[in-house]
């Protein structure tokens, strides 16, 4: 469970509470504000991880608020509607860490969270993580099963841990494409299918990580119950 | 074949000719004249001859006493007369119908039987020789009376004449020719710098305009090129304007369309992806859904709704103002029950021209902002006055938010909204204020806006009165 507190300033009411829901699934802890000068009070009151900014807000001005909140040394992910660039480039200027564009879909959105926690430093992932009885310790990056280790190739210990890391979300094939193996992939999705395959065969994991019939990958989560087959 | 070309060949030629012909005329009827007068007098010396020759044989009739001549002495009087003359230009031969010829000794014998009665010239050794015939009747017997002219005077000066013709038409057609061509360059450039003017405005230089002066056909044709350069820059002016206008609205149209379709992206991938959801939350998450999907088919229809009046041909029918805004208040009141705004109206029965569906879409949208904007338990005012001879005006007040100063011009923009959340919780679009100016201005009306934050605004719209009496009441 993650404990990393992320702030959304949003003003439309139905996206912000659509955020939360990501957020909530992403297993974050999350707090909503619609208003810019609100916003500024509560982060200087309170302690957050990240910070989701839109920049078209009533009052506040997004980049203003940026531009005040720049020494508190934040990260924030901006969020826009408008593609141009000048918009973008002014916000990473202002040091925000990431930006992603209306719409966006909700792994997309955990993706870049996830990315920019690890490059801060801010995210509390823990250094080992667990499943079951198999243990990732990423520092070493190595992998035990019932304390022996287990070789993986270097995509199949990523495609491993973005698993782990969502855990009872369906992973979109195209999803785990560009995550683990980036934009740039030109491969067809049938390699995505074979390191699953090859994850779930090392480590015996047939009856959890399933698959979702031309949708994609599930890794069901302990609480869940024994994992059920779908 | 170019027009100056052809100018200048007519032109000469023209000049050739006339000058050929004319100067031709002059040449012969000088030659003519010239030959008229030595024909005159060779006729002249045939006549004294003939009467010489009358007297003669007179005489010798008297003398003789005879009745008549006999044929030996006739003959030895044309003989005679022949043996007297010796003059050059004299008469030459003289044929009786006797059949004989006599002639001057120092003459020589010519062909003349082929001859009728006239004159010819005949060319002997570089000399030009008048021949002139005459026939006459002396006691009885046709005498024939031929005569040769030296002529080679007036011949040659003829000749000479006709060279000097040809000489000064040469002369005379390449001086012309030579200033047809500078005058008509001269006249026809202003075509080669209009042409250029031109080239300038075809390759997108739309507004030049050409330098006009004097007054010639050339300058006419300058002064139109401008005036449809003029034109051509306008036309282009309000279609990149009517483009841009275009760019906007389907921008700001995307940009509307984002903000819906980012909670439904976003809450369908949650429904599809999230194993976790409990049944609270699956209900919570589609209705966002159906909400905003609700959202887009407002705008959708309202969009349908704008596209379609814009630019739309309507039937102008008499309306009944006073009634159907009597009908709209009806409906409308029991809608902002729930705010419990009070309706005033101050209506009457007038006419206008226009589309009675339009008419009330317009009407509604209009109050419908009102009741909006309007705080609970406020008052909304709606009026009809003949606002001078020329309008009819429907003043539809509310005692509302009101709309700042510096965005009253804006909001008949489409999408435009000064308070986007309140908008968006009523269910609005920004759509209603740009289908109401596309309404007003298909009925050729008028649309003011007055506001006052905090206090209220005024909505008027003006419609023409029309000028037929059987609508007018």
């Amino acid at each position: 469970m993650r404990t990393e507190s992320i702030l959304v300033i949003e003003d439309d009411k139905n996206i912000s509470f659509m955020i939360e829901a990501v957020l909530e699934m992403g297993g974050y802890k999350s707090q909503v504000c619609m208003d810019g000068e609100r916003a500024y009070e509560i982060i200087k009151e309170q302690n957050f991880s990240l910070i989701l900014l839109d920049v078209m807000l009533p009052g506040m001005d997004g980049f203003e608020l940026m531009e005040k909140i720049q020494n508190l040394n934040i990260p924030v992910i901006f969020i826009t509607a408008k593609q141009e660039v000048s918009d973008k480039i002014r916000g990473l200027k202002l040091g925000a860490d990431d930006y992603i564009t209306k719409p966006f879909d909700s792994m997309e959105l955990l993706a870049r969270i996830d990315a920019v926690l690890r490059r801060c430093h801010k995210d509390n992932q823990s250094d080992i993580l667990e499943y079951g009885q198999i243990e990732v310790d990423i520092l070493k990056h190595e992998v035990l099963q019932n304390h022996e280790k287990v070789l993986l190739t270097p995509k199949e210990y990523e495609v491993l841990l973005y698993f782990l890391k969502n855990q009872d979300v369906v992973v979109r094939r195209e999803r785990l494409m560009n995550d683990v193996w980036g934009y740039d992939f030109m491969g067809e999705t049938r390699t995505i299918d074979n390191h699953v395959q090859n994850v779930r065969k090392k480590l015996g994991l047939k009856g959890q990580l399933v698959t979702v019939h031309k949708v994609g990958y599930c890794l069901n989560s302990m609480i869940s119950g024994k994992g059920e087959s779908m | 074949m170019k027009i100056w070309q052809r100018i200048f060949l007519v032109t000469l030629l023209l000049v050739i000719c006339s000058m050929f012909i004319v100067g031709n005329s002059i040449v012969n009827k000088n030659f003519h004249r010239d030959l008229d007068k030595a024909i005159a007098s060779g006729k002249k010396v045939h006549r004294e001859t003939e009467l010489e020759i009358q007297t003669k044989l007179l005489n010798e009739k008297i003398a003789t006493s005879m009745l008549f001549l006999s044929d030996e002495l006739y003959f030895n009087i044309l003989l005679e007369s022949m043996k007297e003359y010796n003059n050059e230009n004299g008469v030459k031969i003289i044929l009786s119908d006797l059949g004989q010829t006599f002639s001057n000794k120092n003459y020589q014998k010519i062909e003349s039987e082929e001859l009728k009665v006239g004159w010819k010239i005949i060319a002997k050794q570089e000399k030009y020789y008048l021949i002139i015939k005459d026939s006459k009747q002396i006691l009885g017997r046709n005498v024939w009376f031929f005569s040769e002219i030296d002529v080679s005077e007036v011949y040659k000066n003829y000749c000479l004449q006709m060279e000097e013709l040809r000489k000064w038409c040469v002369a005379v057609s390449v001086v012309v020719a030579v200033l047809l061509v500078i005058v008509i360059k001269i006249a026809l450039h202003p075509i080669k710098k209009i042409q250029k003017e031109i080239h300038e405005i075809v390759n997108g230089n739309y507004g030049r305009t050409l330098s006009v002066n004097g007054n010639t056909e050339l300058t006419n044709l300058a002064v139109d090129v401008n005036n449809m350069s003029a034109t051509i820059q306008k036309k282009i002016s309000e279609m990149e304007e009517v483009l841009e206008n275009r760019k906007i609205f389907i921008g700001d149209m995307t940009h509307e369309m984002k903000t819906p379709l980012t909670s439904i992206l976003g809450f369908a991938d949650i429904l599809s992806v999230n194993r976790k959801l409990t049944e609270e939350q699956r209900i919570k998450y589609s209705e966002c859904i159906y909400q905003e999907a609700k959202r887009l088919k407002n705008m959708s229809g309202k969009l349908m709704e704008l596209i379609q009046v814009q630019g739309k041909l309507i039937e102008l029918k008499p309306v009944n103002l006073g009634d159907m805004l009597e009908k709209i208040v009806d409906l409308e009141q029991i809608i902002w029950q729930k705010k419990k705004i009070k309706f005033s109206q101050n209506l009457c029965e007038v006419w206008i021209l226009g589309d009675e569906d339009l008419l009330k879409s317009l009407f509604l949208n209009l109050i419908d902002n009102a009741g909006k904007a309007s705080t609970v338990q406020g008052v909304i005012d709606i009026t009809i006055k003949k606002d001078s001879q020329q309008y009819i005006g429907v003043f539809i007040t509310d005692q509302g938010v009101g709309i700042p100063e510096e965005e009253i011009k804006k909001i008949t923009e489409p999408f435009y909204m000064v308070d986007k959340s309140r908008t968006r919780k009523e269910g609005g679009v920004g759509l209603g204020l740009a289908l109401c100016v596309e309404i007003i201005k298909l009925h050729k009306g008028k649309l003011e806006i007055k506001s006052c934050l905090d206090k209220g605004s005024t909505f008027s719209v003006y419609f023409p009165v029309t000028k037929n009496k059987k609508e007018t009441e």
